[in-house]
């Protein structure tokens, strides 16, 4: 548990770093690449730091269901924008 | 209270199944407040895709750096939850309480840089209530900063809560009023909870400061 902990929280900081950079060398910074690094952040930190592996199916679908929650939120009301 | 008077509530057969029950009510908790602050994020995205010019002119004004510091501060006190959920689950009271206060130290870290920024925000007439020293000069800009601050202001309310619940526990662990193993669960409730309010930072960071910027 503890040595993935470790793992996983270098890995957040590598990540986060990588954002930076992004954002701070390349002019416009990336949107795309900056949110998908954001993602990667949210995957490590709840199969790392959370264990989310680790509960029962009762409580992963949980997670899931807010999750599909936001996807739907999320692809409904921009795709609209997106697609004009 | 010693570790072998720790007793399940009547309703439950033992410690195991209330701590599936309070895993459970606590993902329903949290699903809940990841639910609300999609609702912000989604308001900042269709800003961003509505408004590209003028959200571009309030993202050149933030202080990004801070706020990359500032994330690190959260992602460390994920860490330090971590093994201080480790150290609970060993019985480890000393370790445990170690890692609770620099958790909650780290917490307290985040909210001294943020309020740095807003006092560097609010002289520069980025926030609400300053608005004749703005450099923003379409609405458009200075409503996203309204939102920033809503998002960054309500995000920031739940870090003082995660500080205190930490904070609070430790000292309990101090006054030797958690006994652990037997109740490691409640470390691992407020630990659920400081990873999602981390976990909500992790989007709303790029969201407000990187995306987009120098456009």
């Amino acid at each position: 548990m503890k040595t993935r902990a470790v793992l996983a929280y270098l890995l957040l900081l590598a990540l986060l770093l990588v954002q930076a950079l992004l954002a701070g060398l390349v002019k416009p910074a990336p949107g795309v690449p900056i949110m998908l690094l954001a993602l990667g952040q949210a995957l490590v930190l709840l199969l790392g730091l959370v264990e989310l592996r680790a509960s029962s199916a009762l409580v992963r679908l949980f997670a899931a269901a807010s999750a599909f929650w936001l996807l739907l939120m999320f692809s409904l009301t921009l795709g609209e924008l997106l697609t004009r | 209270m010693t570790a072998s008077e720790a007793r399940p509530a009547e309703q439950f057969e033992d410690l195991r199944q209330q701590a599936e029950a309070d895993r459970l009510g606590m993902w329903l908790f949290l699903a809940s407040e990841t639910m609300m602050f999609g609702g912000l994020l989604l308001v900042l995205w269709f800003y961003r895709l509505s408004h590209p010019r003028e959200t571009a002119e309030a993202l050149a004004s933030m202080h990004w750096l801070l706020a990359t510091g500032n994330t690190a501060l959260l992602l460390t006190g994920s860490l330090c939850m971590t093994l201080a959920l480790a150290a609970a689950r060993e019985g480890e009271a000393r370790v445990l309480r170690r890692w609770l206060w620099v958790a909650a130290l780290l917490g307290l870290g985040f909210l001294a840089g943020k309020s740095v920024e807003y006092g560097l925000e609010f002289q520069e007439g980025l926030l609400p209530g300053n608005d004749p020293a703005s450099p923003l000069k379409s609405g458009a800009a200075r409503l996203f900063m309204n939102v920033y601050l809503t998002a960054t202001a309500l995000h920031g309310v739940h870090i003082l809560v995660a500080v205190l619940l930490v904070g609070g526990l430790a000292w309990r662990v101090g006054r030797g009023n958690l006994p652990v193993p037997a109740k490691a669960v409640t470390v691992e409730m407020i630990a659920l909870y400081w990873h999602v309010v981390d976990l909500i930072w992790l989007f709303l960071y790029p969201t407000l400061y990187l995306a987009g910027r120098g456009a």
